[in-house]
């Protein structure tokens, strides 16, 4: 087996661990409360993070809202998520996730982006409550000819 | 009178020449007198006839030389070209006006009393639009449309949209202008052999009949299958040519060939006896084949796979028997140019041409044969037990005549059952995937910028009556309308670039705009802003002809899926992506496409960041557009 194999395997072994003592809810976390969600969001922004998290992190490839992922739970695994594979990239199974060593966003950084990926909120309406999306359900009871 | 010999043009030429150098010495005011082209001093003279306009003069004296008829024409080649044209149905012929087809344009727009309507003429402001269009009538209609080329310029241009089209092995008449006798650097000897690896066919007549037959085989080969663009080259000689006693020869359709009674028979047999059989649908060549799967489906009461909402000429998708059916428990599936099947009846495609075509062995990716020497079988990625190279349109009326003459009374009845129990199935299938569909396209409702399922979900209700296509691709906008939408026509959905190269949306939607207008159908682009901006003067073509289109702006100011490949790579290389929007990106300024419609002629609005005006915006739109004036609608919109 190649060293770097060895070295990525640690890593995945690492993360894998952190994931599990992780909490995978979004329960108050003091540690958010260290960064600044102003700054964080226009970190956001500038690191293009819209990119798949959509604008308000609840759009595109990879909506954060709602996703329950252990990999956002504390600002310890976010941090070592993005740490680790910015040391080991891509790790497997890879994805098109950017690596972000400490020289690229500092761990004030990464604090103040947490900050704000914790202020987004599962706040989209019940289908019921939305007239369009309500009535293209009710039109799909009866059948369609054209 | 004019003189039969010609000499009256010189004459005239020479005159329009003295007058333009008088008209141009007295505004100069000066007191030399003016000097024409061969030198020749002319004086002055207040009493001389008014001067020509500046495109007279142009025209005379610069270097826009017409190229003139070496001999008086009566009857012109062009006028029985464009004949041909009519004779097999063209309806339109996009260009971008060019000498080196000002014969045939002539015809095309003069020709007969009262003058020819069609095919009609469609102004193009690039020859990449005007194949673009062609693209996207082809996919909608399943025929060809035309599209004219100004020499090596402008085939150069329509290169790239080309490269697209026979990708999607989209049915398509190039016309390439050719004249050697004017500015060299639009001729060459082999004009063709520039676009020879994506092309089906090409010639280049030397004749006047030559060419007739010519352009009847190009038809003929770009809709047999695999169906693909193809190219005349027009030489000038025979546009101008005098016709005579000369008769447009009959054109003979192809003889497109579909499985044979024995393979049909047991093909039959199989759907038959099975007990859960099934049909895969992908897409077939024309809506009269797609009426006849519908046709087969409803004979056999199997339930069917549908490609609908991934490109065009698939089996309706809320047709009773489309779905996974009463059980997925299938005992024999039958393929129409896709699997998974037991058998699958799988048509050529382009690849298949490469070795032939593919002189300059360019070898495009994409175009390799990877599979059986068909070029077919490789390209599957469906689990297909048994591959049968034959065209799948072709074949069905022999399956359909063979299913009617081994069905029996009782299996009739069962058939009849089946089909019942299909139909709840599958409506119970449909609405529990809507449901969830419907779960996560409401996450980000309400946000500014408006997110990309808001933006199918409003337009949704406001076309379900109408007659609509969806001409653009949905790949850049999370496709919303493949769970959200009903895709039940041949053209309602017409699939992706091809090539996926960028470009195309507009000119496409324009395309399927101009097989839409008279048939009292709409046309839906949800135009992502990067496509945009290649070729922009698609716009003035939809309001120039009137085109029922809307165009929806997809605005996330970037060309976002570089951004993202980008900040990929940044961030492999550990450098961080807080300066990936550089080259990826359409900011400062950012640009106001509504003011860009309006400067085209369009009507417009926006941009809207605020999603609760979006539907009042999109009503206003196609209102507009089903009063046959287009509309465009600048949403900016979350990047997916």
């Amino acid at each position: 087996m190649k060293p770097a194999l060895n070295t990525k395997a640690k890593a995945v072994g690492a993360l894998c661990a952190a994931m599990a003592l992780a909490v995978p809810t979004f329960a108050a976390d003091n540690a958010a409360a260290e960064g600044d969600a102003g700054r964080g969001k226009q970190l956001f922004h500038d690191h293009g993070c819209y990119g798949c998290h959509g604008f308000n992190g609840n759009t595109g490839a990879r909506d954060l809202v709602g996703t329950k992922s252990p990999l956002i739970a504390d600002l310890a695994t976010f941090t070592m998520f993005l740490r680790l594979r910015a040391d080991q990239a891509p790790l497997l199974p890879s994805s098109r996730m950017p690596n972000y060593p400490a020289s690229a966003l500092s761990d004030a950084q990464v604090r103040d982006i947490y900050a704000y990926v914790r202020t987004f909120k599962p706040d989209a309406p019940a289908v019921k409550d939305v007239p369009v999306l309500k009535s293209i359900l009710e039109s799909a009871s009866r059948p369609k000819t054209r | 009178m004019p003189k039969q010999d010609g000499s009256d043009t010189v004459d005239r030429r020479a005159f329009l020449t003295a007058a333009a150098g008088a008209g141009l010495a007295l505004g100069a005011n000066s007191a030399e007198p003016a000097r024409t082209s061969s030198g020749s001093a002319v004086a002055p003279s207040a009493s001389a006839a008014p001067a020509p306009t500046a495109a007279q003069v142009e025209r005379d004296t610069g270097l826009l030389r017409i190229s003139l008829p070496a001999r008086a024409v009566q009857r012109c080649g062009s006028d029985l070209q464009t004949q041909v044209l009519k004779d097999l149905g063209i309806e339109f012929v996009a260009g971008n006006p060019g000498s080196s087809f000002e014969g045939i344009q002539e015809s095309i727009v003069n020709y007969g009393s009262p003058p020819n309507v069609m095919p009609e003429f469609i102004t193009a402001l690039h020859e990449e639009t005007a194949v673009d269009m062609a693209n996207g009538y082809g996919k909608a209609e399943g025929r060809p449309m035309c599209a004219m080329l100004h020499g090596t310029i402008g085939l150069q241009h329509a290169s790239m949209a080309i490269y697209q089209a026979y990708y999607s092995g989209t049915p398509m008449l190039i016309i390439a202008g050719r004249d050697d006798g004017f500015i060299q650097a639009h001729t060459a000897n082999d004009m063709a052999a520039l676009v020879r690896s994506f092309t089906k066919w090409d010639a280049q007549p030397k004749t006047l009949a030559e060419s007739l037959t010519a352009i009847q085989e190009a038809y003929r080969q770009a809709i047999t299958p695999p169906t693909a663009p193809t190219l005349v080259v027009l030489d000038m000689e025979t546009q101008k040519a005098e016709a005579g006693a000369m008769q447009v020869p009959k054109y003979l359709p192809p003889r497109i060939d579909g499985i044979d009674q024995t393979n049909a028979r047991e093909i039959a047999q199989k759907l038959l006896s099975a007990n859960n059989p099934r049909m895969e649908v992908g897409q077939l060549r024309t809506p009269k084949g797609v009426a006849q799967a519908v046709e087969l489906a409803e004979l056999l009461g199997a339930c069917v796979g549908s490609r609908a909402t991934a490109g065009p000429m698939s089996f309706p998708q809320r047709h009773p028997l489309s779905g996974p059916g009463a059980s997925t428990d299938y005992d024999f599936r039958l393929g129409l140019e896709t699997g998974p099947a037991d058998i699958a009846l799988m048509g050529p495609r382009v690849a298949s041409l490469e070795s032939r075509r593919d002189t300059a062995h360019i070898g495009f990716g994409g175009l390799r044969a990877r599979g059986g020497a068909d070029g077919a079988a490789g390209e599957q990625s469906a689990p297909i037990k048994r591959s049968v190279p034959i065209d799948a349109e072709a074949s069905l009326p022999a399956l359909l005549a063979a299913v009617r003459s081994l069905s029996t009374p009782a299996q009739q009845r069962v058939i009849a059952e089946r089909q019942t129990k299909h139909a709840a199935a599958n409506q119970t299938a449909y609405v529990a995937a809507l449901e969830k569909a419907l779960d996560q396209k409401r996450k980000g409702w309400d946000l500014s910028p408006v997110s990309t399922a808001r933006l199918y979900a409003e337009l949704w209700p406001l076309i379900m009556d109408e007659d609509w296509c969806l001409a653009s691709p949905s790949n850049f906008s999370s496709g919303h309308h493949r769970e959200l939408w009903v895709h039940n026509k041949p053209y309602s959905y017409l699939g992706g670039q091809g090539a996926g190269g960028m470009g195309y949306g507009l000119g496409a939607s324009g395309g399927a705009a101009l097989a839409a207008r008279g048939r009292n159908r709409i046309v839906i682009n949800i135009q992502t802003d990067g496509d945009f901006n290649y070729a922009p003067g698609m716009i003035w073509t939809a309001v120039h002809h009137r085109l029922p289109m809307l165009t929806v702006m997809h605005n996330n100011r970037a060309w976002h899926q570089e951004l993202m490949f980008l900040q990929y790579m940044a961030g492999v290389r550990g450098r961080g992506t807080d300066r990936a929007h550089i080259g990826t990106t359409l900011r400062d300024p950012f640009i106001d496409y509504a003011r860009l419609a309006q400067g085209y002629g369009m009507a417009s609005e926006g941009p809207i960041d605020d999603p609760t005006r979006l539907s009042a915006a999109l009503a206003r739109g196609i209102a507009s557009v089903k009063r046959g004036e287009p509309y465009l609608i600048d949403v900016l919109t979350q990047p997916r």
